[in-house]
């Protein structure tokens, strides 16, 4: 039975050695390897990414769960409080008390409720795609407007884009910015997954450019600085987005850029950023004067190359690490 | 009973090795056990509050505790394979078979992550059901859902248990000790609370447990 909860696990790129402890130095399909701990063994970068949003998960679950629990107290403590007033009679009471518990399986019930598309009125398509499409929504429960993202499965599958799927939802799911889109819930049903995200109603940044053709200074000053912002806060959590451009750039009803997108994203490992001490040797950054000639060979085991060499290293290096 | 896939009493599918060497995982285990996040009073947290209705308690529970199973298990599934982990077990003295009642009628040695596969898939049928977990206000719950509730929380256990004596290792070089114990503590002390899990189910984490309970 293949359900629901496993649909995303049971695509991994299952290696022939997914068994066996991966040597350091062995090229990995799932991204580069970041050595645990310990040393004995390599971790991919598919667990490093599903170690961290389970520890997230589970972080914010228990404060969820403490949270609910003070307040579940305190509506408690005001339920007591009604009914030790001596004006009401014991029917009212009994009707308060019977009030307060179906109030509260309404609340454990809808902890449990598990978000699928039904929970949502289907407005106007805002966007098409390669696997699907964007529309606007509805929640139905609250009446709050969302973009809902509609991916077809077996068109990812077909297309091999499995991993960058989970990947953006991993990403949106983690990084908690102001510059973020937000990701509201996921789910899927047998044929689609559904990333139901913030709505932003400004367009986005290449449609401001069109329609102004030239940005002020300050304008551009404010734009720069928040895309920055929004690049450093997935750059914290070890996220490259390498999707930025305009049509990415997102704008809320006040005016605020946020970034979107995460489709190309990928979770990163210090392990796999280029040796750049090579590049500082080459160009003379980390030359000690005091240092003589034999002693500066013997201390690097780089080999001698021209600016252009390095250059040309260094580039190729760069777009490794991006493939 | 097996209408919910819960097996009959007589099918074996925990099987404690007689002649197994006697080792002192539990003892351990048990140094590792404090480090936790700080996430309050675990003991309060399980209490049923004040006029709630049981079945509605348990059951938001089993959904909670499912999810954090299931995304613990989820960042070792690169080292829980068939080569790893060719059976189910929890150290060298216990070992579990799967059979569901319905379509795996007879316990069937399996691998360990083959095992837990079998396991998640079940219990998400089960809470999927309308019939046994219901969702709609006014559904009742269903006569036997304490039953299901014990056999949920029975494998679930069966989770914890190889997870701590196979890999906890790598739990401790991810970082996620703190994690894995603070969602095993909780777990334990509902378990408890409600008596969900048969104590001879618990003998592979016995020593473990019995600090929980104590201690907390």
């Amino acid at each position: 039975m293949d359900s629901a909860r496993s649909w995303l696990q049971k695509l991994q790129p299952r290696d022939k050695d997914r068994g066996k402890p991966a040597s350091p130095t062995a090229a990995r399909k799932d991204g580069a390897a970041a050595m645990a701990e310990d040393g004995e063994e390599a971790i991919s970068s598919t667990t490093a990414t599903k170690v961290a949003a389970a520890k997230q998960f589970i972080e914010n679950h228990y404060k969820d769960q403490m949270r609910s629990l003070e307040e579940r107290k305190e509506r408690r403590r005001m339920l007591e409080s009604k009914l030790a007033d001596p004006d009401v009679s014991e029917e009212e009471q009994n009707n308060i008390l019977k009030d307060f518990e179906n109030r509260e399986r309404e609340i454990m019930r809808s902890r449990r409720h598990k978000m699928g598309v039904d929970d949502f009125e289907l407005l106007t398509i805002i966007g098409r795609g390669a696997f699907g499409e964007v529309r606007l929504c509805r929640e139905k429960a609250t009446s709050n407007v969302y973009a809902m993202k509609k991916l077809k499965k077996s068109e990812m599958l077909r297309r091999g884009q499995v991993e960058h799927v989970r990947a953006e939802r991993n990403l949106l799911a983690e990084v908690d910015s102001a510059y973020i889109v937000k990701l509201y819930c996921s789910f899927q049903d047998e044929e689609f997954l559904y990333l139901v995200m913030e709505y932003l109603p400004g367009g986005d940044m290449m449609t401001l450019l069109m329609r102004k053709d030239t940005l002020t200074d300050d304008e551009s000053r404010f734009y720069v600085a928040e895309t920055i912002l929004a690049i450093e806060s997935i750059h914290k959590h070890n996220y490259i987005h390498r999707d930025i451009k305009p049509d990415n750039l997102l704008l809320d009803r006040t005016g605020h850029l946020k970034l979107s997108d995460f489709g190309l994203c990928k979770p990163l490992d210090s392990s796999s950023f280029p040796n750049l001490s090579e590049f500082d040797y080459a160009v003379g950054k980390n030359i000690n004067p005091s240092m003589d000639g034999d002693k500066l060979l013997s201390s690097s085991a780089a080999p001698r190359r021209t600016q252009q060499e390095q250059l040309l290293h260094w580039q190729k290096n760069r777009r490794m690490l991006v493939c | 009973m097996s209408l919910f896939g819960l097996g009959s009493k007589n099918q074996k599918t925990f099987r404690p090795k007689k002649n197994a060497p006697s080792g002192n995982k539990g003892v351990q285990l048990k140094k590792h056990i404090d480090a936790t996040l700080g996430s309050g009073n675990l003991r309060d947290a399980v209490r049923l509050p004040p006029g709630e209705d049981l079945n509605e308690w348990l059951a938001v529970n089993t959904v909670d505790f499912f999810n954090q199973v299931n995304i613990l298990y989820g960042t070792l599934m690169e080292f829980c394979t068939p080569t790893t982990c060719p059976t189910m077990s929890a150290g060298p003295k216990f070992e579990y078979r799967w059979a569901d009642g319905i379509q795996i009628k007879k316990p069937i040695e399996v691998s360990a992550p083959k095992y837990v596969e079998y396991l998640m898939d079940w219990i998400e049928v089960q809470l999927d059901d309308e019939s046994i977990f219901p969702q709609k206000l006014g559904t009742p719950f269903p006569q036997n859902f304490r039953e299901v509730v014990k056999t949920i929380f029975k494998r679930l256990f069966r989770v914890y248990a190889h997870i701590y004596h196979t890999h906890f290792q790598k739990i401790v070089s991810l970082k996620e000790e703190a994690h894995l114990n603070t969602c095993f503590k909780h777990f334990t002390l509902f378990t408890w609370e409600f008596k969900l899990i048969d104590k001879a189910e618990l003998a592979p984490l016995i020593d473990l447990i019995e600090s929980i309970v104590s201690v907390c």
